[in-house]
Formats: structure tokens, sequence, C-alpha cells
């Protein structure tokens, strides 16, 4: 009897040990959870409704990293894109993207770590047309009309991590918003010059981008431990 | 048979136990074990890298700006301010102002720019400082209105009232630092930067290859670690 005791008792023992080591594990595999980052950005707008013309954008972002395999990316942008010479194209995005991580990634220097990223922003677009000869009031002006809108956007990227706290990362997506209809079209008018037609037709409308971003970010905290 | 049944169970024991005593140890100290002859190497041996965390670096100067749009060379007041992270890593905010154009027919009356970004700074042995950086910033642009008369014909699509505007860009530079002491540094660096200033009129490139050279002032904000 003394001896099933003893033996119930290591038996136990055993699997108290077997649970820390597990938890041990688990700790581990969580050591991300609250990493914030902050990085700046730059934006390549490579088309949109009004064309198939590049803006350049600037921005910041902070990142909140919720597991080992889930991030969160907060960021602003500001883009210009000059449409052919005459107009231009202004759009600041303010939003949200969630990095998942595919498979056991570990963040470490000298590797890449691929992601799939989606969310939402909230946007701001104005195009403003320069100086045209208008055949209908046979005058000359010019036009700018702006609207809001919200936008979900999906993509993929990947860090290349130079340092166990510094990473350039790359990416592409595709935006897509929802909101009143705003694009623009160059058109010729009555004397032969081309110039920017801005067309907003009533309702809504579904509009486009594609966007390239590369960011340098560097782990400033962890707020979770 | 009994002697068997308790000795199984207490290897695993033993076993757990060593687990137990790696998972005592915090994780800084696994990641820094010497596991391979270079990381050894590394912490046996001292560097002399002179840049390390809690550097602060300050650069002045004056500098030019060959654009690609058109013939002729900006010139610049540069000043910037870097502070070191970590051994190799840097955050830098630095401010262009523009001083005007030579060689050409002044095209802008306003292009400062405001940069912000990381740096990476290759490992070295001694106090030269390689690095390489990414920096977005925005331009405050505005052309110069060209010199007319009265008998200058004007296209009426080409009035403007030239108004300024925040025109993001995005740079890329390489440069490098001589840290003569614990106080001063001389430095070199090109950054080429990418943008377009858009108004009410043609818009203009405002792509162009920066240069920079001259003395900085550095301190510790935090003590070098020997």
């Amino acid at each position: 009897m003394k001896n099933l005791i003893f033996l119930i008792l290591i038996a136990i023992s055993t699997l108290s040990f077997g649970r820390t080591t597990y938890a041990y594990e688990d700790r581990s595999t969580d050591k991300s959870l609250g990493e914030t980052t902050f990085g700046v950005r730059s934006t390549a707008s490579l088309f949109s409704s009004s064309g198939n013309y590049v803006g350049i954008g600037a921005g910041w972002q902070i990142r909140f990293r919720l597991s080992e395999n889930l991030n969160s990316e907060w960021f602003a942008d500001w883009i210009v894109t000059d449409l052919d010479g005459l107009g231009a194209r202004y759009d600041a995005h303010i939003g949200e993207s969630m990095l998942i991580y595919p498979g056991r990634q570990v963040l470490k220097a000298g590797r890449f770590t691929p992601y799939i990223l989606g969310g939402f922003c909230g946007d701001y677009t104005q195009i403003k047309s320069n100086t045209y000869f208008n055949d209908l009031t046979k005058g000359y002006e010019k036009k700018a009309k702006e609207r809001w809108s919200f936008a979900t956007q999906l993509g993929l990227g990947t860090h290349y991590n130079f340092t166990d706290k510094f990473d350039i990362s790359f990416n592409a997506q595709y935006v897509l918003h929802f909101g009143k209809d705003l694009h623009s079209e160059i058109e010729t008018n009555s004397l032969g010059e081309d110039y920017l037609h801005i067309h907003e037709e009533t309702g809504g409308g579904l509009e486009g981008h594609f966007f390239f971003t590369i960011s340098a970010n560097f782990k400033l905290a962890d707020l979770i431990r | 048979m009994k002697r068997f049944i308790i000795f199984s169970l207490l290897l695993p024991f033993s076993l757990f136990a060593q687990e137990e005593q790696l998972a005592s140890v915090s994780y800084s100290a696994i990641e820094t074990f010497p596991t391979t002859p270079a990381t050894f190497k590394r912490m046996i041996v001292p560097s002399n890298q002179f840049i390390d965390k809690g550097l602060l670096s300050m650069k002045g100067t004056l500098a030019v700006g060959l654009p690609s749009a058109y013939a002729g060379t900006n010139m610049y007041i540069s000043g910037n301010l870097e502070y070191y992270l970590q051994k190799n890593i840097s955050f830098r905010s630095g401010l262009w102002v523009f001083l005007g154009t030579s060689g050409a027919d002044n095209v802008f009356k306003q292009n400062s720019t405001l940069f912000t970004g990381f740096y990476f700074h290759p490992k070295t042995n001694n106090h030269l400082d390689p690095y390489i950086g990414l920096e977005p910033g925005f331009s405050w642009t505005q052309l110069k209105a060209p010199d007319t008369d009265e008998n200058t014909i004007i296209d009426p699509t080409q009035i403007s009232n030239y108004p300024s505007a925040a025109s993001p860009v995005v740079s890329g530079t390489i440069g490098i630092n001589y840290y003569a002491s614990n106080f001063a540094h001389l430095f070199i660096e090109a950054k080429y930067m990418a943008g377009t200033h858009v108004s009410d009129i043609e818009s203009f490139s405002l792509n162009e290859l920066r240069i920079a050279f001259g003395f900085g002032f550095n301190i510790w904000a935090i003590k070098k670690k020997q």
C-alpha cells in the first residue's frame, strides 16, 4: 500500500513538472505579444480610377503585436499623384491592417518574415484640374472636387529583420474604396488642348487602387510584459 | 519490477528538472549563449567599433542638390539630429532649407524638405561608420513666378498664383562618418530623393541627388559600455 501511494505521488509530481514545461513553452510562443513598433513608410500608388499614374506618398505607422502569428499595423499616409501634368490627385489614408504570419514565425535577425495583410481605412480624396478652356462656359477655369470614403484592403508583404528590433518591410496591396463616385479623365476641348475632366456622379461608386509600400520599423517597447 | 517502475517514473522527473533549469534562465541569456565559434569569438574579443547605443549625433552644413529635371545646382543649409537606438540602427530627423538655385533660372521659390527615417550601420572595427538609410519626408515647395513685362503674351492655361504645397518625397541615403573623438566627427553622404510638385499649372519633378559633407558634433546620451 505504501509503495502504491509512493508511486501515485511520484506520478503526480511528474505530471506537475510536465505542466510546468508546457507553461514554459506557452510563454515562449507568446513572447511577441505586446511588441510595439514605430515606423516610417513611403507608398507608391500605381493606379487609380484617375488613370495609370504613379503617386508618391509619405507617412508613419505603429504596429502592436497581438500574438506570434498576428500583428496589427496602424498607419497614416499622404499621397500626391500628378495626372499627366494636367491636374493632381491627393489621397489621405488613415487606417489599420492585420498582419497574419503563416506558420511558426520567429522575428530573428537576418530572416524574412512573410505575411498576408487585410484591413480597412478612412480616406480623403481631392482631384484638382489645372486651368483649361471650358467649351460650355466659353471661359478658362480650374476645378477641384473632393470626397470622404471608406476602404478595405488586402495584400501580401514581408519583413526583412536586420536585427531583432529593426526591420524593413515591403508590401503590395489592393485597396477598394466605398463612397461617392469621383474620377477623372483626360479629354480634348474645342481648341485641341488636353484637359482634366473631373467626374462626380450621383450615387455611390467603387474604386480600386494598387499600393506598394516600403517601411522601416523599430521595436520601441513591449507594452504587455 | 517495483524498482523498475520507480526508476521509470524517476527518470522523467530528472529530465524535467533539467528543462526547468533552462526555463529559469532568462530568454536574453539563452539568446546570447555562445552557440557558434563566431558568436563565441564576438563575446570574448572586444569590438573596437566606436558607435554604440546611446550616441547622439548632430550635423549641420551647407549642401548641394543636382536636380534631374533641369540644369543647375540647388543650394541648401542642411542639419539633422540622429540617435543610435542600437549599435547598428539609428533614427534621424533632418531639415534641408532651400537657399536658391545656381547656374540656371530659378525654378523654385521654396524647396525645403523635412526627412525622418532609420539608418543601418554595418559593423566595423574602428571609428569609421558607413551607413545606409531610408527617409520619407515632405517638401515645402513653391514655384517661382517667371519674370514678365507688358509685351509678354501669357498662355491663359499658365496663369497661376503659384501656391505652395506639401509634397511627399522618398529618399535613400548612403554615407560614412568618421568619429574622431567623443565629441566630433566628419561625414560625407549622398541622398537621392524622388517626388513631384503639383499646383494649378504643370507639375515639376523634385527628383534630385543631394550631396552633403562636413563636420558634426556627437555626445553620449547613455554612457558607452566598455
